[in-house]
Parts: structure tokens; C-alpha cells; sequence
């Protein structure tokens, strides 16, 4: 019943974050491919370099890397949203920019604890387009004076269901089945300052994604524990393999014209999305502190779309290093300041944007803490502040700041009664 | 540590809406990286230029005069019009009971109608007759074709017409009052009052415009001024306004320079124009789509009321004459020697389209004037005397 209660405060929480997840501007390098990349979802993951993908944790559940399911003790709920603030310049001028977005939704339950079996569902985003630019045309000799916008909104989700188990060796394997869908909209406005005798007119193209894609990972026993069982050292590896299907486009140009909205073109086309390889390594020691070491790997130099590459596309590269400290609970009466845990992380990305032979990379810093309340339910929040490609060359620099929220709700469902 | 979700929630909107309301607005930052294909580039194309192919032509369309708020009536070169008025008598009980008893005396009727429009020099001569219908008509139904039907007498009923430059008046026949007064009292009589029938003479040369039942100003409306009397009793003026009328215009298409088209009210002449845009992209967003059409004024004439407006309205078939409903009509208004208007609606249909039906031209007070506007038409030698049509238009790749 209380889960009843804690979820309806929580779907009315969604309904209307969602209507907040609009921003202001954004940046034009999501303007190719899908847009840009969202490579995990929660507060956590963003706090120790956005990866982590050899953390199996029983406290989280999120739709990142299914094998991290398998110690998963009660069912959770996890919800997440995303602040980004971004003060851009270019070699002439700056502008601040922030928005706002819902940044994943996923439901989680243990079915056989002892063999790690465990099943989650949720739906994510993973990848984001927000870009609004504009130029005054003041002197043209042929209609009033007007501004040129052009701007770009969308984003792509997938809804997934996965499940995780326990393989010899303490090995964890997970799947998850994916249904990727979202939309994205690119257009370029023509409006006019009032009074004018012009209408404003627009062009937008719509491009609406759909298709199936799987993920498959794996993360490695403890190895200090094949040696030592009592220790307190721990060491894993994981590789996780995200294969996105050709994503089925259905694309629209839309005419927004003195006789009203036109389609005047329709179609279909296949968006072949490159698979991503994300490889992970976890050390910890004194079970309270861990650091974590994450490659991330999608060629997307690959991307097709309509059978055509993208030329300003080349392969991602990520590289996280992250810090955990997560204090193990002994007592019974420990205080939330005793029981927070804190992370930081450091992450170094080689995006897939690349303008004439001038890369668009990315570094950044995170760090987030864990704010436990009730028994079993956690308050996530993390910050990332970095930049991301040079005011040179034309290309844009991104000095951001993102913030990051979750909440995780913890319940325990279908416990086996005792005869 | 309690935390409520509610408490969180708020938290997270305030912090949120105080950070996202400091957002800049959207600048030209990164213009350079978009591709080529999301700019949009805004052109200009005219019918001389770049030489569109077009046409025209004039034709007698039908028209509905029923709701005209002025009678036409009179015959002046290529047009006549004649009309028909009913005049419903109704009674206070005093003379109602004299009519009954039939000690009413009719002493004297006279019609009284303000002219409020005239095509055709005002010195030009103009008589009429006026008779009895003897059928029955309707306002609302009757039409040109009508006219062959009714069934009037030939007997000129008006007496003593007096002209003057804004009215006529005329004595009016007190048999036929007499008979309307009796129709009146009567049960299930008012209907014999069929109402009279106003036909031009040969000579007449000028067509009048009086206000009809829908005119703004009822002061306006013809007016039967009916003087009676009970010997010995009382002397009592009845005053009668037009309580049913509807005129019907017959002529011809104007005939003149073969290079010209021809708009007129009444009849009613009306114009197409065809002009081809086809070598307009596919895609293309048009902004503004002007059309200028030269005004002859040597072969156009225009009444007291001038016609400084055109309608326009978009066609499915030019040749069938077929209207596009899915546009609303728009208006071409008179400035010095031509008329223009914006017609970026119906370029827009047939860019999108790639139908292009042309445009129907008709004058804008086409029921209560029977102006004639001459404008160049597509074969006229000069070409800078051509319907000219001036596109500015966006396109993206």
C-alpha cells in the first residue's frame, strides 16, 4: 500500500517534470546523428564519471548495465532528471543556456535472489537534441526585417526489459530488450517583427524514430574473493555491448505556410545506429571504498542515415575514472550524515563530432552524494562541471554545469511465506 | 532524516524555474556548424521576368441579386434592370372598420423613391411604367429567369412623375390602393396583393439605384403615402413602406478592345486569369504573392458608388469556371491606375499543390451596382500591361 501511495506521488512527480522538460537553446553540435549522447541516466552514475559499469550494486536499479541487477535484494523504483546550464561562446560571442530534463524511469524486482535473477523495466533517453539559434536580417531589400531561427528539439528513449543472473564464478550476466522510439525536430523559421505585412513562415523536419536493440553484459566475480574469501578487497572487470537494430525513420518536411501547416514530403529511411562497447574495472578495498575505471567505444563515424554517412561524425571514445565512499552500516541507529555516501569522477570524452578535422572533446569533473531516508529509500543528487570543444575553428565551447537527481524508492515485494 | 516528497518537489521546481529563467535568448552562436541544408534563402520572381505563361477571359456568370440592399432599375448600354416592389397594408382599427363598412374614401396615393445610386450620366432621360403583377412572386427565390413567367398587366399605373436628382414621385393608381386596403381587412386576402412591377421605357438611357428592404437606413425605403378619408368623420394620412422587393439585370457581355477583360455588377460579367507559376520550386514557401491589374478607364464605367475593390476568389477549373472553396476570397484594391492585392494564399495552393486553376475576378459591390471595370487582360501587346504577378518566396534545400 505504501508503494501504491509513493508511486502515485511519484508519477504525479514525472507528469510534471516532464512539462519542465523544455530548455533554452542548447547547443548546435547536437544538431547531427540523433543528438548527443546520454550515456547513463541517474545521479550516481553522473557523480563518479557518468560510467561505472562494474558496480553491482543491491541498492539501485537503472537502465545502464544489467548485470549490476544480480544483487539487487528489494524491489526499487528509481527516477531521475537532469539540470544542464551551459555558458557557450564561439570566437565572437557568448550566451548562457539551461534546461531542464526527465532522464530515466525504471521499476526493478528481485525474483530469486540466491542465483541473482532479477527483472527490471524502464523507460530512458539516450540521446538529447536542443539547439535554438538566431540571426536579425535587418537590411534585406526584399521583405521587412526578420530573424532567421533555427532550431532543433527532441530526443530519443528506449524502453526496456531486462533481467540479470548469476553465473559460476560469481559472474554476472544481464540482457535487456529494447524498443528505441522518439522524435526529433529540426527546423528553420523565417519571422517577422511586428507590424510587419509579412506572415511568419517556417520549414521543420521530423524525423521519428523506432526499432529494436539489445544489450548484453557482463561483469566478473570478485577476484580477491577466488583467492580469499574473508577479504575485504574486491576487483571486477565488465564489457557491456548496446546492439541498436537500424532504427526505422519515418521523415517529414513540414511547411508552416499562409494556407497552414503542409507536408509536401514523406518517407521512410533506415538510421543505422553503430553498437557501443563500454569495458569497466572496479577496485575496492576496506568494503567502503571503491575506485572505477570505465572505456566507452561506439564508432560512429559508422552512423548512416538513409544509407549515407554523416561526414562530421567520427568514432566516441570515453574514458571515467571515478572514486567511491560508501560507508558500511554497523549500526542500527547511525545518522544520515553517517550513512551518506559521497563519489567523484573524472571523464575525458572524444565525442563522435568532428568539423573539418576539428575534434569536439569533452572534460569534465563530478562529484554527487547519497542521502539516505527512511530504511531503504535514497536521494541521489551529483554535479558535473566541464567544457566541451574550443572557440576556434568555428566550433562552439561549452562550459557546463549539469546537475543531476534521482530518487530511488525501495520495497520488498513477493517475499516467500514461511510454512 | 524525513523528507517528504512534497518538500522535495518543490525544492527541485523552485531551484529549476529560478535557473532555467536565467537562460539568454537564443543568439547566432554556432550558425557556422549547421548544415547547409537547414538554411533558407528568400527569392524574387515576377510574370515578366521570368516570362509566365498566362490567360484571360470574360464571361456572364449567375448571380443572386436577392440580397442586394439597393433595387437596380433602368436600362443604360449593355445593361437593363427592372423591379418589383410589394406594398402590405396594415391598418389601425379606426380605418380598418371604415374600410368594412366601405365608407373610405381614397383621396389621394402617391410612391416616393430615394435615388441612392446612378449609372449613366444623371441627365440622361429615363422613364418608366408601373403595373399590377397579377402573380404571385417571392423575394428570396425570383431571378432574371423569373421575369419571363410573371404575369403583369399592361396598363401604366403612375400618374404626374416628378425627377428630381434624388428621387422620383409619382402619383400612384387609388383603385389599386383601394383594392390593397380591402385586401388587408380581408381574411386570407393580403396574398392577392401581388405588388407592382417597375419596367423602363425604350428611352430611358440611366439605371437608378433605390435602397431596398435590407438598406442600412430605413428613412430610405420606398414609402406609399396613401390619403383617405370618412366623409364627415376624419381625414387620415397612411403612410406604407416596402415590405417585399427584388430587382432582376439582364445585358450583355461588354463588347470593346479585344486586349481588355471586363468586370461588371448586375448581370454579372466576371473575369478569369490563369497565370502559370510552375517554374516556382517544389517546396517553396511563398511569402508574399502580388497581383497588378491594369485599369482601362477609356472602356469603364462607374456608377455614384465606385467600385474600388475587386474580389477574387480561387478556381478548381478555369475553363468550367468551377470555384476552390478551400480558400477564402480575397480583395485586389484600386490605387491610381490599376488594381493589386496580395494573393500569397492561392499561389501557395498551387505551388503545394501543383494545381493551378487560376482566380476568379468580380467586382466587390457586384449586387448593388452595375459598374463596369475594364482591365488589360492576358493578350494585351504591351507586356508591362499584363497581368503582373510579383512572388517573393523561401526556399530550403
Amino acid at each position: 500500500m505504501l508503494m501504491k501511495i509513493k508511486l502515485i506521488q511519484i508519477v504525479s512527480l514525472i507528469l510534471v517534470i516532464s512539462q519542465m522538460s523544455f530548455g533554452q537553446g542548447g547547443t548546435v553540435y547536437s544538431r547531427y546523428g540523433i543528438g548527443d549522447q546520454i550515456h547513463s541516466q541517474s545521479a550516481r552514475r553522473l557523480g563518479f564519471g557518468d560510467l561505472g559499469s562494474a558496480v553491482v550494486d543491491m541498492d539501485y536499479i537503472d537502465g545502464y548495465n544489467p548485470a549490476a541487477w544480480t544483487n539487487l535484494k528489494l524491489t526499487r523504483f528509481e527516477i531521475s532528471g537532469r539540470f544542464i546550464a551551459s555558458n557557450n561562446t564561439s570566437q565572437n560571442s557568448s550566451a548562457f543556456y539551461n534546461k531542464a530534463m526527465f532522464s530515466g524511469l525504471t521499476l526493478g524486482f528481485p525474483v530469486e535472489r540466491d542465483l541473482g535473477i532479477s527483472f527490471a523495466l524502464g523507460l530512458v533517453p539516450i540521446a538529447s537534441l536542443e539547439y535554438n539559434i538566431e540571426e536579425s536580417l535587418e537590411d534585406s531589400s526584399l521583405i521587412d526585417p526578420h530573424k532567421n531561427i533555427f532550431e532543433g528539439s527532441g530526443s530519443v528513449s528506449k524502453i526496456f526489459i531486462g533481467a540479470s543472473t548469476l553465473l559460476p564464478l560469481n559472474f554476472s550476466l544481464g540482457a535487456m530488450l529494447e524498443y528505441y522510439t522518439g522524435t526529433n525536430n529540426y527546423a528553420s523559421k523565417q519571422n517577422f517583427e511586428s507590424p510587419s505585412t509579412f506572415s511568419d513562415i517556417y520549414y521543420e523536419t521530423r524525423y521519428k524514430y523506432s526499432g529494436m536493440g539489445t544489450t548484453v553484459s557482463l561483469i566478473t566475480g570478485n577476484f580477491f574473493k577466488y583467492f580469499d574469501d574473508e577479504t575485504s578487497l574486491e576487483f571486477r572487470l565488465s564489457g557491456m555491448a548496446n546492439f541498436a537494430s537500424d532504427l526505422y525513420t519515418d521523415t517529414s518536411l513540414v511547411t508552416g505556410t499562409s494556407i497552414g501547416e503542409l507536408t509536401p514530403r514523406e518517407g521512410e529511411v533506415m538510421s543505422v545506429i553503430p553498437t557501443k562497447y563500454t569495458f569497466g574495472a572496479v577496485f575496492g578495498w576496506n568494503n567502503d571504498f571503491l575506485i572505477l575505471f570505465d572505456y566507452v567505444f561506439q564508432p560512429w563515424s559508422k552512423y548512416t542515415f538513409n544509407n549515407f554517412y554523416e561526414q562530421n561524425f567520427k568514432d566516441l571514445t570515453k574514458f571515467s575514472i571515478g572514486f567511491q565512499y560508501k560507508p558500511k552500516i554497523t549500526s542500527m541507529h547511525a545518522s544520515s550524515w553517517e550513512q551518506m555516501s559521497l563519489r567523484c569522477g573524472l571523464s575525458l570524452e572524444e565525442t563522435q563530432y568532428s568539423f573539418q578535422g576539428n575534434n569536439v572533446d569533452q572534460y569534465s569533473f563530478h562529484a554527487g552524494a547519497t542521502f539516505p531516508f527512511g530504511t531503504v529509500n535514497l536521494i541521489d543528487v551529483s554535479i558535473a562541471v566541464g567544457m566541451r570543444g574550443k572557440n576556434e575553428n568555428n566550433l562552439v565551447k561549452e562550459e557546463f554545469i549539469k546537475a543531476a537527481f534521482s530518487l530511488t524508492l525501495g520495497e520488498l515485494w513477493f517475499r516467500r511465506e514461511e510454512r | 532524516m524525513r523528507i517528504s516528497l512534497i518538500k522535495i518537489f518543490w525544492i527541485i521546481s523552485i531551484s529549476l524555474t529560478l535557473l532555467i529563467s536565467c537562460s539568454e535568448d537564443p543568439s547566432s552562436i554556432g550558425i557556422e556548424l549547421l548544415p547547409e541544408k537547414d538554411f533558407i534563402e528568400t527569392l524574387t520572381i515576377n510574370s515578366i521576368e521570368a516570362a509566365f505563361e498566362q490567360q484571360s477571359r470574360s464571361y456572364t456568370d449567375s448571380l443572386k441579386l436577392n440580397s442586394s440592399n439597393i433595387l437596380l432599375f433602368g436600362k443604360h448600354d449593355n445593361v437593363q434592370s427592372t423591379m418589383l416592389l410589394k406594398f402590405l397594408v396594415f391598418l389601425p382599427d379606426s380605418i380598418k372598420q371604415a374600410v368594412l363598412d366601405e365608407t373610405l374614401e381614397v383621396l389621394s396615393s402617391q410612391i416616393d423613391l430615394r435615388i441612392v445610386y446612378t449609372y449613366g450620366d444623371k441627365n440622361n432621360s429615363f422613364d418608366f411604367s408601373v403595373n399590377k403583377i397579377n402573380s404571385s412572386w417571392n423575394s428570396l427565390s425570383f431571378n432574371k429567369d423569373s421575369l419571363a413567367s410573371l404575369d403583369y398587366e399592361n396598363i401604366d399605373r403612375s400618374t404626374n412623375k416628378v425627377y428630381s436628382d434624388t428621387s422620383i414621385t409619382f402619383d400612384f393608381d387609388k383603385e389599386l390602393v383601394r383594392d390593397w386596403l380591402n385586401y388587408s381587412v380581408a381574411e386570407e386576402q393580403a396574398e392577392n396583393n401581388n405588388g407592382i412591377y417597375f419596367n423602363y421605357t425604350s428611352g430611358s438611357e440611366k439605371i437608378l439605384g433605390f435602397p431596398a428592404i435590407s438598406y442600412p437606413n430605413e428613412e430610405l425605403l420606398g414609402k406609399l403615402t396613401i390619403i383617405v378619408q370618412v366623409p364627415d368623420e376624419f381625414i387620415d394620412t397612411i403612410i406604407v413602406s416596402t415590405t417585399s422587393d427584388v430587382h432582376a439585370v439582364l445585358g450583355d457581355l461588354p463588347s470593346g478592345n479585344p486586349e481588355n477583360i471586363f468586370i461588371q455588377g448586375g448581370i454579372a460579367v466576371r473575369s478569369n486569369i490563369l497565370i502559370d507559376v510552375s517554374k516556382i520550386p517544389d517546396n517553396t514557401i511563398i511569402n508574399k504573392a502580388t497581383l497588378k491589374l491594369y485599369y482601362d478607364e477609356s472602356e469603364s464605367l462607374i456608377g455614384t458608388k465606385i467600385s474600388d475593390s475587386l474580389g477574387v476568389i480561387g478556381l478548381s477549373d478555369f475553363d468550367q469556371n468551377e470555384i476552390n472553396e478551400s480558400l477564402p476570397p480575397t480583395l485586389l484594391k484600386r490605387e491610381e491606375n490599376f488594381y493589386s492585392g496580395d494573393i500569397t494564399r492561392f499561389v501557395q495552393d498551387w505551388v503545394s499543390k501543383q494545381e493551378n486553376g487560376g482566380l476568379q475576378l468580380f467586382l466587390a459591390n457586384e449586387i448593388t451596382t452595375v459598374n463596369k471595370v475594364s482591365l488589360k487582360g492576358s493578350t494585351a501587346s504591351d507586356i508591362n500591361m499584363k497581368p503582373y504577378l510579383e512572388i517573393i518566396y523561401t526556399i530550403k534545400d
